[in-house]
């Protein structure tokens, strides 16, 4: 399970994240959602152990990420697409982090596998790769520990339909199997459609944290619902009053 | 885990290409040595062998340490090993290991090109190695390729610190000339003062290594250090 609790990430005087505090339970994908510069990204960080936390504390299964000894066998973490070296080949990337996790070398074909790359896509370079194929390879690092808690921001950025489609059946199966999955998108109706339990957060601070069903039931629509709700904290210009 | 730092290394594009570079330069210096000069030894071929190489080390140790920023494999990184001091010893560690594969290429070299530059000149080449020479001149490519990790770290900036590492020689060489006060505060700076030891076992000398290694490891890495554990990786 993923816990946050009071969790304030402050930048000198700006404050980024404000007294978050949600669970996201084993066995349910929860919608992490928000405009840009709500606080997602850096939240998320917060819980990946990248960012240090100004008060507050983010757990996976009641322990903070730095202090699991080797979290990345037991948590997947992506956050973006472009966390890979241009001049190694995905397969060598992924190799790498098999050493480091010390899982065999053989973990890092079958993920090329499992995330629908070719073999021949890869051994070439990063470099060469489309946006939707580095979100594969980073989804791939995120799966070679074959983890019971998943956590993605935005990947389906740069993914066809059908990759979209396979993501979305991906983390559904992931989630049946009893994987806690933690999904930061701007794709309302995907997540409306896969996730069980939203979060939304607007300008640093938690707005809501519900199941879909609860939310659908009090307010209709969760698109609409999500307008409503973060509407002034995002950046869509002000039209000038004549 | 300094394994995987040490495959970083040489497994991109770049640090192939610089591998190969130093690999034949090495071949070329080792054989330059004996037709410029006659009667070089074993010895003298095998360290001009690894001129290229000790050049090349801090280079690609200073690349190995800023391509988590440049390429922001940091976040990668990381998120596998959230323990960041253990990532920044295991890159230590892989720029010393790099350092020491160089010494002993060098040899290699020395041991192919010494009879076959024989062949070739007709030159009896000794077998001879002056080794406390050769033994500090081995510790200053590893202090050279120990100081590009620390220089990456603490400058946190590829071609500023490559641009450092490669004119500093120029540079002391330049200010050495300007006086004797000049010089003698190039020796106390300049980590290549390490070699001096064979013929000086003072106090003194030993005062100016140790002030060269603070200048060149100590402080950068210490910054770097300091910067890696606490920053936030983006």
């Amino acid at each position: 399970m993923i816990e946050f609790k009071e969790v304030t990430k402050r930048y000198g005087d700006v404050v980024a994240v404000d007294r978050v505090s949600f669970i996201a339970p084993p066995g349910h994908i929860t919608g992490f959602l928000g405009p840009n510069g709500a606080g997602k990204t850096t939240t998320l960080k917060v819980l990946l152990g990248l960012a240090a936390a100004s008060s507050g504390e983010a757990l996976i299964d009641g322990t903070p990420y730095r202090d699991w000894e080797s979290p990345a066998r037991t948590i997947g973490g992506m956050l973006t697409a472009d966390a890979f070296h241009p001049g190694r080949s995905g397969r060598e990337s992924l190799i790498l982090a098999c050493q480091l996790l010390r899982l065999p070398r053989s973990r890092a074909d079958e993920v090329i596998d499992e995330v629908g790359l070719s073999r021949r896509e890869g051994r070439s370079r990063v470099g060469t790769y489309s946006l939707g194929m580095r979100q594969r390879l980073a989804l791939g690092q995120a799966l070679l520990g074959d983890p019971s808690v998943l956590v993605c921001d935005e990947p389906t950025n740069g993914l066809d339909p059908q990759g979209q489609r396979w993501l979305a059946d991906l983390l559904t199966a992931r989630a049946a199997q009893g994987c806690t999955v933690l999904l930061s998108s701007h794709q309302l109706t995907d997540v409306e459609r896969i996730a069980d339990r939203v979060v939304i957060l607007a300008g640093g601070r938690l707005v809501v944290a519900d199941t879909v069903a609860a939310l659908r039931e009090a307010h209709g629509d969760l698109a609409d619902y999500y307008f409503h709700c973060t509407v002034g904290a995002d950046r869509t210009p002000i039209e000038k009053v004549a | 885990m300094w394994h995987v730092e040490l495959r970083k290394l040489v497994d991109t594009r770049v640090g192939v290409a610089l591998v190969v570079a130093g690999a034949l330069l090495a071949g070329v210096f080792g054989g330059g040595a004996v037709l410029i000069r006659d009667g070089q030894a074993f010895g003298d071929i095998a360290r001009m062998a690894a001129v290229p190489g000790a050049t090349l080390v801090p280079v690609l140790t200073i690349l190995l340490v800023t391509a988590e920023r440049t390429h922001h494999t940091a976040l990668s990184t990381y998120l596998l090993v959230p323990q960041r001091g253990r990532v920044v010893v295991a890159k230590a560690l892989a720029s010393g290991t790099l350092g020491l594969a160089v010494v002993l290429l060098s040899l290699v070299a020395g041991a192919i090109i010494t009879p076959i530059a024989g062949l070739l000149t007709g030159q009896s080449i000794a077998w001879q190695m002056a080794w406390p020479e050769f033994g500090l001149f081995a510790a200053g490519v590893m202090l050279s390729a120990v100081s590009g990790w620390a220089l990456g770290l603490g400058v946190s900036h590829a071609p500023a610190a490559i641009v450092v590492v490669l004119i500093w020689p120029m540079v002391a060489s330049i200010i050495s000339t300007i006086g004797d006060t000049a010089a003698e505060v190039v020796r106390w700076l300049d980590l290549a003062s390490v070699t001096t030891l064979v013929d000086d076992h003072s106090l003194l000398a030993w005062a100016r290594v140790g002030v060269g290694i603070i200048v060149w490891i100590g402080i950068p890495a210490a910054v770097g250090c300091w910067r890696t554990l606490t920053r936030e990786v983006d």
